[in-house]
């Protein structure tokens, strides 16, 4: 297993200082979000437990569905952010541009995902989600590229 | 897309790029980009396969393969539960409805009636009722053979030991006020009328012949469901009857059974099909434009909306029996429902059938046929009213399918709303009075239908002269039970200006009711004893004195009539727990309306009132006899029979 550096003690201050970026970064995205996202679940909740129409009634359904959806992936979004910058931490010393691209995609799509779904709960035709559910298949591909481009990176430090 | 999605999504896409553009480097951002365009596009102009519509209904293996075939494809339907993934909201309010239910298969979940153990009695046959696991089982006569008998002319009262079978029941009708149950034949997929119905809030089982308006000595009814439920009962429905080898036997095919969505909305392949693609769909949302694939009645103009209703709400000739006999009704929701029907109206020579849907004023008498009466009413052929500006299958009481409000005045100041603030000027009531409400006056309870009145859907006004020259009663006379057709005739013409009216000594010094009661017909009769038992009737009349008279009707000789005349009368606290059962012996009818007499004279019935020979008595709890019996002996016993 590839030991983690002291960015004090780095050969390259520069590179360690970027991974430290990235590390730090991602956490703070982390918490964040689930911040954020654990407070929506007490919101939809609170929707339940007061029996609001808005959300519950059946001609909702795609509403609830569209929010329960925001709610979970905002969430597990922050568990991945924060699972992202472990492993930044524990597999690399130093950054390259496979792990930048891989950052921007997964905070690109930690926002379109759960934003995508939220909004598309927001505005309803019928059976169908507003137009912001545009977003999430998105956010879905940044995803798919952010987990590739770390699954790559991980399998070249020979965990 | 309103504005405030498109600003709520033109916020997250600014969110978005800007949480991209604080990043460094060209190379991610391009890859990003064109992931993000590629998706999109990948996500809007995904091919829009169309998929095959579903099979009709999860319909069991095991019934299917008794031939209650719910056919593939049949004439391009999909059924509700194709249409529920998209329209969840109108799919749970019509799976609310009585109309969903009209027709299914019976299970352990829908059948209402206890089976197990029971057995039933009438007319010399007896039926023996089994509940087998989920499976619901009738040991009787044979009713096929029993109906080849009738057709050739036996008296099946003579015919002491007919064949005993065993048929499972496989479907039933109704949940609302009445349940009947299906067996089948052995003929196709032709399914009997088991000839016992369970009434649903009574919780008991009644033979058929004592649940209709029908002539006591008529013969007993097989009916099939093939040749007539099937039409109106299922979506989609084609009895497909062999007519070509003259057999009529039929392997009778349905979309979906109950009156779903395709029902109103016609059938939805097309619809589905073109809704598959997800970028059609936006597109769609977007214009927000009628969608020419698939009908809403309430896009359609008022007198095509109301055909849509009205093709089974309503009586008419067929144009090609033949055709409608093997493929049903080829009516489509938003065609014009007079091509391949003529809706009857009412001629004194029409066959006895269709003649007994009408008071002989032309109007409409029967409950089920309200498209007859409301097409024949001035509201709609001139006023632009149709069934949906009263009723909606999505947004209303499954009760009546009355739309919130309709309930009220409200239904009638949609387009009158001069006499918002004028009611009482008009009605001569108090306003909060059941007097001043518009159908009470406009509407009465002048039809029949399921053992009770209903409101009549011909919209007139009260017409005293029409009473005394017609059967039909009318509503002044309807809730002023103790008022005579002399007292309408007076009041309407001094408030409205109606013409006088000529009458005869006993219209206009015996209450109307009574001579609806004593001397009507069946019809009259039945209606005339709902409002014995109306609330609003009742305090509008006093009912210390109703007691002698809804004695009379304890022995009528129709069933019906003693059923309404029984409920009516229990209404009162002192009939409340009378013993009396109105399919009971001949002999212990009279009884109990004997009782009903003297429990009525020892509380000196009537005490009070000053009008009492116009109620027939001579004084409080003694009965003007010989007048009774003068318009008892005059009662109007032309055979009826309400096809409802």
């Amino acid at each position: 297993m590839t030991e983690i550096s002291d960015p004090q003690t780095s050969p390259d201050s520069s590179e360690s200082n970027d991974l430290q970026i990235y590390v730090r970064r991602h956490i703070r995205w982390g918490w964040w979000l689930l911040t954020s996202f654990l407070s929506l679940g007490i919101v939809l909740e609170g929707l339940h437990a007061f029996k609001i129409g808005m959300y519950l009634d059946v001609s909702n359904e795609t509403r609830r569905l569209m929010w329960t959806l925001a709610h979970a992936h905002g969430t597990l979004f922050g568990l991945l952010h924060i699972a992202f910058a472990a492993t930044l931490a524990a597999t690399v010393t130093q950054t390259n541009r496979s792990h930048a691209i891989a950052s921007k995609c997964l905070t690109a799509a930690s926002l379109l995902l759960p934003l995508g779904f939220l909004l598309g709960g927001a505005y309803t035709y019928s059976g169908d989600p507003g137009y912001g559910i545009v977003f999430v298949p998105v956010g879905g591909v940044l995803l798919l590229i952010a987990a590739g481009l770390t699954a790559v990176s991980v399998s070249r430090h020979n965990l | 897309m309103n504005s405030l999605e498109i600003l709520a999504f033109f916020v997250v896409a600014a969110v978005v790029l800007l949480t991209l553009v604080i990043g460094r480097g060209r190379s991610w951002r391009i890859a990003a980009m064109a992931m993000t365009v590629g998706a999109a596009s990948a996500a809007l102009y995904a091919p829009g396969k169309s998929r095959p519509p579903g099979k009709a209904d999860g319909i069991p293996e095991q019934v299917a393969s008794r031939r209650i075939d719910l056919a593939d494809n049949v004439d391009q339907y999909v059924s509700s539960d194709t249409c529920r993934g998209c329209h969840p909201g109108e799919y749970a309010s019509w799976h609310k409805t009585y109309h969903r239910t009209m027709t299914q298969l019976a299970t352990p979940q829908t059948v209402l009636a206890p089976f197990d153990g029971v057995k039933l009695e009438a007319k010399d046959r007896r039926y023996e009722l089994e509940q087998r696991g989920d499976e619901f089982w009738i040991r009787m006569a044979d009713p096929d053979w029993e109906a080849m008998l009738q057709r050739q002319g036996v008296d099946l009262r003579q015919v002491a030991s007919p064949p005993i079978v065993e048929r499972r029941v496989f479907m039933t009708t109704g949940s609302h006020h009445m349940q009947g149950y299906w067996i089948k034949s052995r003929f196709g997929n032709m399914m009997r009328q088991v000839p016992w119905f369970y009434r649903i809030k009574e919780k008991r089982w009644l033979p058929r012949e004592d649940l209709f308006v029908q002539p006591p000595e008529d013969k007993r009814h097989f009916s099939t469901w093939n040749d007539t439920c099937l039409h109106c009962h299922t979506v989609g429905g084609k009895p497909l009857m062999d007519l070509e080898s003259g057999t009529g036997i039929p392997q009778s095919e349905v979309a979906e059974l109950g009156i779903a969505c395709e029902a109103c909305h016609g059938p939805a392949e097309r619809h589905i099909a073109k809704h598959q693609n997800p970028l059609t769909r936006y597109q769609f949302h977007s214009r927000r434009e009628p969608d020419s694939s698939i009908v809403n009645p309430a896009r359609l103009d008022p007198k095509r909306a109301s055909e849509v209703c009205g093709t089974c709400h309503g009586f008419h000739a067929v144009d090609k029996p033949r055709d409608y006999a093997v493929h049903g009704s080829p009516f489509r929701p938003g065609g014009d429902l007079q091509v391949p029907f003529e809706t009857v109206r009412y001629e004194p020579d029409l066959p006895d059938k269709a003649r007994d849907i009408f008071w002989n004023d032309g109007t409409c008498r029967t409950g089920g046929d309200e498209y007859n009466g409301l097409s024949a009413s001035a509201c709609y052929q001139r006023g632009g009213i149709s069934c949906l500006s009263c009723h909606s299958m999505h947004h209303s009481d499954p009760n009546d399918q009355l739309k919130a409000e309709m309930n009220s005045n409200e239904a009638c100041l949609q387009c009158h709303d001069s006499y918002r603030d004028t009611i009482e000027a008009h009605t001569h009531h108090p306003a909060t009075s059941s007097g001043s409400l518009c159908f009470n006056c406009h509407m009465p309870y002048s039809s029949y239908a399921l053992l009770t009145a209903m409101r009549s859907h011909t919209i007139d006004s009260p017409d005293a002269g029409v009473s005394i020259r017609t059967e039909r009663p009318n509503a002044c006379n309807l809730c002023h039970l103790d008022k005579t057709f002399d007292w309408t005739a007076d009041h309407l013409t001094k408030w409205y200006g109606a013409p006088p009216v000529e009458m005869d000594g006993d219209q206009k010094s015996i209450a109307a009711s009574l001579l609806w009661l004593y001397r009507g017909n069946a019809v009259q009769r039945a209606v005339v004893a709902n409002s014995f038992g109306w609330a609003d009737a009742q305090s509008a009349s006093g009912t210390n004195w109703f007691a002698p008279h809804l004695a009379a009707l304890l022995d009528d000789p129709y069933s019906a009539v003693r059923f309404i005349g029984e409920r009516s009368l229990r209404t009162l606290p002192e009939y409340e727990t009378l013993e009396y059962d109105y399919i009971g012996s001949p002999y212990d009818r009279a009884r109990a309306a004997e009782v009903v007499r003297e429990v009525w004279q020892s509380g000196n019935g009537a005490v009070g009132r000053d009008d009492l020979s116009t109620i027939l008595l001579k004084s409080p709890g003694s009965i003007l006899q010989s007048i009774v019996d003068r318009l008892h002996s005059a009662r109007d016993d032309t055979p009826v029979k309400v096809a409802e």
